[in-house]
């Protein structure tokens, strides 16, 4: 993967991978939001460090699905970045999806606007 | 109060993403997005290295997503990343989106929409659905690009900005 040095800020919890994208968590729901991708905090999403040999690898685990985003420069920073936001998720992991609702199989016009 | 339609442009694996959103005149802003979840992609496709192959032969259920804080995050930090188009317009969006309850799974999304558009089973992704929702709102607002292209779309939204000397972000 390209080297993207991940940047990572608070209020809301939002990560700027560079050439990576951004990942930027609703602070209401909790779901991550990645380009067009929305992955929801109610089927479970974790961000994690991995040791490597150039430094702490920041990934993100949503469901089956393992995304490496880049790496951290500062791994104390970093360590409690993640421990904050993984804080976040676990009490959104449980809630009922903010617009849940039985899918249809075939959508009709009447329902997008 | 202004209409907006705001592209964020692909990099390396994130795809970019295009909402569209309404300015009033007191500063408060509200955006909108069509979107869909990776954990509906078949097993063998959830990698985000395989999510254009399969979304460009086929389709999957999308919702649309209130965008709003992700836009005041991405206006604060990268303005200049985001490419708009903003007119004046005497009409609410509001109205054209449906109700919260009604967002998941609301219709298909798929890379290449027009292949699988139909009036009984619409089908988008975030280009298509925002220029299909800003065009409700003002007729003409935005040309319906070719299987909602993001590239296409951003090429239109700069020649527009040019035309009017309107800056990108």
């Amino acid at each position: 993967m390209v080297r993207n040095i991940a940047k990572l800020s608070r209020d809301p919890f939002f990560v700027d991978a560079g050439e990576g994208g951004w990942y930027f968590i609703e602070p209401r729901s909790g779901d991550l939001k990645w380009g067009s991708a929305l992955m929801r905090a109610s089927k479970g999403l974790a961000f994690s460090l991995t040791p490597e040999p150039g430094g702490q690898l920041l990934r993100l685990q949503y469901a089956d699905i393992v995304i490496d985003i880049g790496w951290t420069e500062n791994a104390v920073d970093a360590a409690n970045w993640v421990a904050a936001v993984n804080g976040f998720l676990v009490t959104k992991r449980d809630a009922a999806p903010p617009n849940g609702r039985i899918a249809p199989q075939a959508p009709t016009e009447s329902a997008i606007g | 109060m202004e209409l907006v339609a705001l592209v964020e442009p692909s990099k390396g694996l994130d795809l970019g993403h295009m909402v569209i959103g309404q300015e009033l005149d007191d500063g408060a802003s509200s955006y909108f997005g069509f979107r869909f979840d990776p954990a509906d992609l078949p097993e063998e496709y959830r990698d985000p290295k395989r999510w254009q192959e399969y979304l460009y032969s086929n389709r999957i259920l999308g919702s649309i997503d209130d965008d709003t804080h992700l836009v005041e995050k991405m206006r604060r930090e990268k303005p200049d990343d985001l490419v708009e188009k903003r007119l004046g317009c005497d009409l609410p969006l509001a109205p054209y989106i449906p109700a919260p309850e009604l967002w998941k799974h609301c219709a298909f999304y798929s890379f290449r929409p027009d292949d699988f558009h139909s009036d009984e089973e619409p089908c988008y992704n975030c280009v298509t659905w925002a220029t299909m929702i800003g065009n409700k709102v003002v007729p003409g607002f935005l040309a319906p690009v070719r299987q909602g292209q993001i590239k296409l779309m951003l090429r239109q939204l700069a020649a527009a900005n040019s035309n009017t000397g309107e800056t990108d972000g």
